[in-house]
Parts: structure tokens; C-alpha cells; sequence
């Protein structure tokens, strides 16, 4: 278990370290709190990275590994040695200022702390429960454990006519979780079912408290932990805790990551502007390895980023131009291209896109579905109520700063994408069935809080012009 | 003479309104506790596929169960998941309701509890169309206790073990334990506050927990949803939001109903928690596999793996069930293999090689339909040294000189 622990924390200490030196930031103080959650991702990026680096080489993957976190910390260490800012900044108080803020500071922190705890021990005595985590994605890392990395993986259809491949359904899925697990079984020396839970648990804690650092530079004690507890408290993501194994959370902390960048970089601060970009890149980096989706969220972000270069006419002229392509792209037919990534078609009734596959388009309501999951059942507690009822009206009153732009249309690809998947093609049958649709909003709501937290609570707002 | 317009200021009205609500709500909680049934909802679908359940496949939903067919023995069982069990003493009275039961067909309620060390205790149930009865189970010496598992046996009075062909599906309309005083009532409405929402119902997919008919006063979304903005109606009512306000304030009210919320799913958390330390605590790795409800396919598993000369060498299993498909790849991880659900399809056959090895499981079913069906010259050379060669766990392996 020792080895187990020391060998999840030292890619999230590698990773922490390097988020601080990057900025220089101070480890022990507010600013260095707020890259706990970004260095955890870099830190499992480094490693997934890296493995794939020393496979390539055919060098013994520690070693690559081992030299990559120890020259980062290296690095990272004599940057923050030799940086002056960090040693002036001013501490900030951990609870409250009164005694009933304290007291509400206190059951919030051990409200979140039980069900963190509960779902941890759960996840760390459980063996491996739900179906796609022994069925795909473990089979990937415990294969590499027993047979080495560089046995070849293929999908079952390839593996039929090949001569001494082996075949697991997760063979053309992202490396970041098989990688983490495959890590800490190899330190751990055997295949055990719930260490190899350890990461992703670093990333949630480390993620928390990127949130909390962040919110007490404009926000009372108890706000930002509340806003923390509105996090930890979801149940499905308790659930993901409890029943690891899916590269969900890991995908949802990756794009929440990327959130408290957008919104490190839309607000006024004293933070000097390379900040941002730390968790920003982190979380992009992440998401684009932790799941196929993952590179559909980072182009949301993307185009939500660069709307905010635009001036009010270009966005209309952008907007108008959409429409007027996409009239035509219907008169016409839609059309079909090879490109250098593979065959792209995008027809009225089917479309093919490199990286994720064919479909065919056929409408389907599953609006019924969606609105049980999300406002009848217990996944979300009130997440989708306040959605409505604050997060609705929040955009419209602070339509003038940049992050409630951002936000808006974010919540509009993030709209786009799941119209997509799951009302027009054959996804349908996952949403109706309700074993997709949750996790994928899964994937947004902790983003989804955060952004709308700050909203809620911060005045010190960029504006746009 | 004192005024009456304080009466009617908005403040009052607020107070008068949010009271007013709260008195209609627990009026309508209680008094459906009071003529409604208890108890978790059974299913068929959680009986027949608990294993997958158990394994985090498939949750059970729907109230209503129907029984298609019986089985081998002639009998048809509807289990009760009862996950941990319930106090005995607090569910007196059984309540069932039929629709579409043919004639000549008997049935009987059996319970084991935790004390009666594997004791099944039966009484005979009537089963009778489309009219909802009511037995006693309080009466009975053996209803005491903590019930664990609960289940309900149909078979046909007359048929000596045979299946009976059934035109169309009995259904359970309802089947469910009542309390029979309102303390009960109240104290199984604590159980079900704080009871365990076993993992099957908290599914990596959705929360699927349905609340039982008695559970009106258990907090739901949709519940502490609807008093948040009855409670935001009433407080606008008072005082008008301007700005941010009005969001601010349905944040701050919105919490505390969070924070129950939250704290249901952790007693609940609690409770799953100490059942999953009961289940697997102070459990090796290997101990915790045997535990699982799949430990049959592990220690199938564990013995093909034994005997299989290598690992490279291609290992087809053939299972009609995904699941006992996937959990044997699982189990035998290492070995370069690939889950069939029939065997041999003629594009799966001609893909075997020399050296590939075949695990059957449901052998005999499975080759009865090969010799049945039409195969080129290439399957049934195969087939037949299958037959050959199969030993006791279904496993054989192809030649070279093949």
C-alpha cells in the first residue's frame, strides 16, 4: 500500500512542482494551491508521455519515466528557488471570519470530506465493478502489465487475420487511464483491482483544491467551499469515485481544469497573465488523452476562446456565414472528401469523420430520457434546477463579460455535441437506455458549476468591449 | 381600533403561503403513507441478471414483473433482492396482486432469515386474477428476525415437475411488505432515509433510485426542486429581486436542500460502505475474486489457464452470454483471447488455425446445433475433433498436424 501511495503521489508532486515552476509560483501559498489540480494532470500526462516515448525507443519505460519526473522536479525546483515573487505573497485565512461562517466552513469541509473518504474506501476494497472498466479499459493496462508494453493491441477485426497480436475492445482508445493503471501496478509489482484506482483520486483531491485556492481570491471562506461541496456532493461523480474504472472523471477534471484557466484568464487579477495558460494547457492535454470525446471538448473550448477575439459584427458575419453554409451544404446535399486524416462526409443522412467513425443520421427524441437523468432522478442533486433557475438568468444579466460569453457558448457546443450524438445518430439507443447520456454530462457539470459559481460571485469580470 | 392592513402586508402573506404549503405537503405525505405499500420494488429483471447487477451491468427499474416461461424444474421464481435485508418485524403484511394466472397453478412465498442458519420458510399463497390480497405474515413464528432473501415460487399443481407452455406472461401487477401501524410506518420511512442504495441502484450510469410508494416524505430532486422555487416564489413575492440578487438568493436557498439531499446519499454511502467491508474486508486479492458472484467462471478460469500451453496461442470463447463471455477474458487476462457467442459460425470457423485452442462453455447445446446445421468440409473437421477432444472444462485444443 506504501508503495502504492508513494507511487501515486509522485507523479502528482512531479507534475505540481512543474505547474509552479512554470510560474513560478509559490508551492506553499495560494498560488501554488491553485496548480494542485493542473499539476496532477501534467504530472499523469508526463507519465502516459512518457511510457509511450521509452516504448518507442524500446528503452526501459521507468527509466525514460523515472528521468522525465525527476529532471521536471529538478527544473522545477531551481525555477522556483530563484524566483523572488512567490516569497512576498500574502497568505490568505483558511476558514471564515466569524464564528458561524467558521462553524459552517467546518461542517461543509467535513461534509466533503466523509463523502469523499466513503467513496475512496470503496473504490479501494471493491473489486473492479463496472462492466466497461475490466471489460475495456483495464484489459489494456493489465495485458501491458503481464506481457510488457510492447505487446501489440488490436481490435478484434484486425486480430482475426493477424498472426501473434492479441485483441481487447479498448485498443484504439486513449492511453491516459490504461497508463495510470498500468503505473501503478508496475510499482506495486502485481495486479491488484483497486490500487490501480490511486490517480485518478489525486486528480479529484488535487482539482478540489485548485477550486477552493481559486475562489478565496475574491470570495469569502465559506463560498468557496461551498462551491467545492457543490462539486464533491454529486452523486454521479461520488459514483465514479466508488466505482472507478471509466476515464469519465478523469475527462471531467481534465475540462475543469481547462475552466479555471478560461477563468483565471477572464478575470482581473493580480495573477501575471502566464498563469492561465498552465491549467488551460493541462486540461486540454488531458482531455484530448483521457477519451475519444475528450478532442470534441477541446475543440468547444477552442472555438468558445476564440470567439472572444471577435468584435459583435465579426461574430454576426461568422454566425451568418454558418448558415448561409450550412443552407447551402443542405441544397447540395452535403459532400464527401478525402483528406489527409481519412474520408470526410458530411451528408444530410450520414457522416464520416476521421478518428470517429461513420454514422447514420436519423432523428430520434430522446428529450424524455435526458429530463428523467437530470431532473427526476438522484444523479445531479440540484444541479439542473440551478441551472434554470440561476445559470440561465446569471448569463443574461452578465452578458457584457467575457465569461459569460465564453460560458454561453460553450453551453452551446456542449448543447451541439450531445444533440448530435445522441438525437441524431445511433447513440440514441445509450441515451434511451440511459448508460451514456449521464456520463457525458458528466463530463461538463463540474466545468459547468465552476463557471457559473463565478459568475455568480465574482465582480472583478473582464468585460468585452 | 387597530389595523387590519398589517394583516395583509406581503410579509404575512409569504409566512401564510410558505405555511400553507408545508401543511398541504406533509397532509399529502401522510396520508398516502397511510394507504399505500412498502418495501423495495421487485423485479424480475433484478432476479434473473443479480450476478450482472451485482457487477455494475444492469440496474433494476420497473415495478411491474412478468414471468414468461418456467424453468427446467418446472417452477418459476421471482426473487426479492432484499441487499442486506429488513427487519421482519417492521413489514407484517404481504401484498400481491395477479393478472392473466392460468388455472391449476400454485404458489408459495419462501424467506430464509439471517438468524435460521440457510432455513427456507414457505407458506402457500392463492393465486387468484386481477384482485389484490393481503396475507399475515406477522403470524407466522418464522416472520421474525432480519429477513435476507424473499422470493415467489409458481408451479403448476398437476404437472410433476414439467414445464407448463404459458400463452401469455403472468404479470405482478404488485407485490410488496406493508406496515401495519403508523410507528412502523414512520420507522421504515427512517429506513428508508437512511438505508444502503445498493450499487446495483447507483449504477456508473445513473442514480436510478426509485423511491417505494411509502417513501413520500423521503426528499427527491424533483422535490426539494419544486420547494426551491416555492420558496423563491414566495420570498419574490415578499421582496422583489432586482440584478443579481434574485440569483444569489435561489443559490443560498437551493443549498440547504443540497446539503440534504447530500446527506441521504450519505447515509446511504454509510451504509453500501459497511456492507462492502462485511462482503470483502481483511480479504487477500485473490480472496475478494471469490467473493464476487462470477467466482465459478474465476475458478473455471483459473484451471483452463493451467492447462493452456501458452499464452500466444489463440483462445476462442464460446458463450451464448456476453457477460460470461467477457468475464472469462477477464479472468483468463494474458491469454490472447476472443469472446464468440456461437460456435462455429462459418466466418469464426474458418478463421481457426492450428494451435488455436477453443473454450466451450454450454458445450453440449452449442454442438448440437453445429451437427444440425450445414458446414462446409473445413467446420466439420473441426467440430469433429472437437467432440474428440474436449475435456471436462470444454477446452480443446487444435493440433498441428490438423
Amino acid at each position: 500500500m506504501t508503495v502504492a501511495v508513494l507511487a501515486a503521489l509522485w507523479p502528482w508532486l512531479a507534475g505540481w512542482l512543474l505547474a509552479c515552476g512554470l510560474i513560478a509560483a509559490n508551492p506553499f501559498g495560494r498560488t501554488g494551491l491553485l496548480m494542485a489540480g493542473p499539476g496532477a494532470l501534467l504530472g499523469w500526462v508526463l507519465i502516459t508521455i512518457g511510457l509511450q516515448v521509452g516504448s518507442a525507443l524500446s528503452a526501459s519505460p521507468y527509466l525514460i519515466v523515472g528521468w522525465i519526473l525527476l529532471l521536471v522536479s529538478l527544473c522545477a525546483a531551481v525555477r522556483l528557488w530563484r524566483a523572488e515573487r512567490w516569497r512576498s505573497e500574502i497568505q490568505w485565512q483558511l476558514t471564515g471570519d466569524n464564528r458561524w461562517s467558521q462553524l459552517a466552513w467546518w461542517a461543509l469541509l467535513l461534509l466533503v470530506g466523509c463523502s469523499l473518504s466513503l467513496s475512496i474506501a470503496e473504490a479501494l476494497e471493491r473489486p473492479l465493478y463496472p462492466w466497461d472498466a475490466w471489460s475495456a479499459w483495464a484489459m489494456k493496462s493489465k495485458l501491458w502489465f503481464e506481457l510488457g508494453r510492447d505487446v501489440e493491441l488490436l481490435p478484434m477485426s484486425e486480430w482475426l487475420g493477424s498472426e501473434a497480436a492479441f485483441t481487447v475492445e479498448a485498443a484504439h482508445y486513449p492511453e491516459l487511464l490504461p497508463t495510470t493503471q498500468f503505473w501503478l501496478a508496475s510499482w506495486v509489482g502485481s495486479w491488484h483491482d483497486n490500487l490501480i484506482h490511486l490517480p485518478l483520486l489525486t486528480v479529484v483531491v488535487g482539482c478540489l483544491l485548485s477550486t477552493y485556492s481559486w475562489f478565496r481570491t475574491q470570495s469569502s471562506a465559506l463560498q468557496s467551499i461551498a462551491v467545492c461541496y457543490g462539486i464533491a456532493s454529486l452523486p454521479l461523480l461520488l459514483t465514479h469515485i466508488a466505482l472507478a474504472g471509466y476515464a469519465d472523471l478523469w475527462l471531467a477534471c481534465a475540462l475543469w481544469m481547462a475552466g479555471v484557466g478560461v477563468v483565471i484568464k477572464l478575470s482581473s487579477t493580480d495573477l501575471a497573465p502566464i498563469f492561465w495558460r498552465v491549467p488551460l494547457l493541462a486540461g486540454l492535454l488531458a482531455a484530448a488523452l483521457a477519451k475519444v470525446e475528450g478532442s470534441i471538448w477541446v475543440l468547444v473550448v477552442g472555438v468558445a476562446m476564440v470567439q472572444l477575439g471577435l468584435s459583435r459584427q465579426r461574430r454576426l458575419l461568422v454566425v451568418t456565414s454558418l448558415v448561409i453554409l450550412a443552407l447551402i451544404w443542405w441544397t447540395v446535399g452535403g459532400f464527401s472528401v478525402v483528406t489527409p486524416l481519412g474520408q470526410l462526409t458530411l451528408k444530410p443522412g450520414a457522416v464520416e469523420i476521421p478518428y470517429l467513425g461513420q454514422h447514420q443520421l436519423v432523428f430520434s427524441n430522446q428529450l424524455p430520457a435526458f429530463l428523467k437523468g437530470m431532473f427526476l432522478e438522484s444523479n445531479w442533486h440540484l444541479l439542473w434546477y440551478l441551472v434554470l433557475l440561476v445559470g440561465m438568468p446569471l448569463l443574461w444579466l452578465r452578458r457584457g463579460a467575457e465569461l459569460a460569453q465564453f460560458s454561453t457558448v460553450f453551453g452551446l457546443g456542449a448543447g451541439t455535441f450531445m444533440f448530435g450524438l445522441f438525437f441524431l445518430t445511433g447513440a440514441a439507443v445509450w441515451a434511451e437506455s440511459m448508460t451514456a447520456s449521464n456520463r457525458l454530462l458528466l463530463q461538463v457539470s463540474p466545468t459547468l458549476i465552476f463557471l457559473l459559481a463565478v459568475l455568480l460571485l465574482h465582480d472583478r469580470l473582464n468585460n468585452s468591449e | 381600533m387597530p389595523s387590519i392592513r398589517p394583516l395583509f402586508s406581503k410579509g404575512t402573506a409569504a409566512a401564510a403561503l410558505s405555511l400553507l404549503g408545508c401543511g398541504l405537503w406533509l397532509w399529502f405525505a401522510l396520508a398516502q403513507m397511510g394507504s399505500y405499500q412498502s418495501g423495495p420494488s421487485l423485479s424480475k429483471e433484478a432476479a434473473t441478471s443479480e450476478l450482472r447487477v451485482m457487477l455494475g451491468r444492469a440496474a433494476p427499474g420497473a415495478a411491474q414483473s412478468s414471468i414468461a416461461g418456467f424453468d427446467d424444474t418446472g417452477a418459476a421464481m421471482v426473487a426479492w433482492p432484499s441487499y442486506g435485508g429488513f427487519d421482519a418485524q417492521r413489514f407484517p403484511i404481504l401484498s400481491i396482486s395477479w393478472r392473466d394466472v392460468p388455472p391449476g397453478l400454485a404458489a408459495s412465498l419462501s424467506w430464509r432469515t439471517e438468524q435460521a442458519d440457510g432455513v427456507e420458510h414457505q407458506i402457500r399463497l392463492q393465486a387468484v386474477n386481477n384482485r389484490a390480497q393481503d396475507y399475515f405474515l406477522g403470524a407466522h413464528p418464522a416472520w421474525r428476525g432480519r429477513v435476507i432473501e424473499v422470493a415467489i415460487y409458481l408451479f403448476p399443481e398437476k404437472s410433476n415437475g414439467r414445464p407448463m407452455p404459458l400463452e401469455t406472461p403472468i404479470v405482478l401487477d404488485r407485490l410488496s411488505l406493508l406496515s401495519d401501524s403508523w410507528s412502523r410506518r414512520l420507522m421504515a420511512q427512517w429506513t428508508a432515509w437512511s438505508g444502503a442504495d445498493p450499487w446495483s441502484l447507483r449504477s456508473i450510469n445513473s442514480v436510478d433510485r426509485y423511491p417505494s410508494q411509502l417513501e413520500y416524505l423521503r426528499l427527491t430532486p424533483f422535490l426539494a426542486g419544486c420547494w426551491v422555487i416555492a420558496v423563491l416564489v414566495v420570498l419574490g413575492f415578499w421582496r422583489p429581486p432586482t440584478g443579481l440578487v434574485g440569483a444569489r438568493r435561489a443559490a443560498v436557498i437551493a443549498m440547504p436542500f443540497i446539503v440534504l439531499l447530500s446527506l441521504q446519499q450519505l447515509s446511504s454511502l454509510v451504509a453500501q460502505r459497511a456492507a462492502t467491508e462485511r462482503q470483502f474486508g481483511a480479504l487477500s486479492h485473490q480472496q475478494r475474486q471469490l467473493q464476487l458472484a462470477d467466482f465459478e467462471l474465476y475458478r473455471l478460469a483459473q484451471d483452463v489457464r493451467a492447462k493452456l500451453p501458452d499464452r500466444k496461442r489463440r483462445l476462442w470463447i464460446v458463450a451464448a452470454d456476453p457477460f460470461v463471455q467477457h468475464r472469462l477474458r477477464w479472468h483468463l487476462q494474458a491469454q490472447n483471447s476472443a469472446g464468440l457467442s456461437n460456435f462455429p459460425r462459418r466466418s469464426a470457423a474458418e478463421r481457426l488455425r492450428p494451435g488455436d485452442c477453443v473454450l466451450l462453455h454450454q458445450a453440449p447445446t452449442l454442438l448440437d446445433g453445429v451437427l444440425d446445421g450445414d458446414w462446409s468440409g473445413v467446420a466439420i473437421e473441426l467440430t469433429a475433433s472437437l467432440l474428440y477432444r474436449a475435456n471436462d472444462h470444454g477446452l480443446v485444443c487444435l493440433e498441428s498436424d490438423q
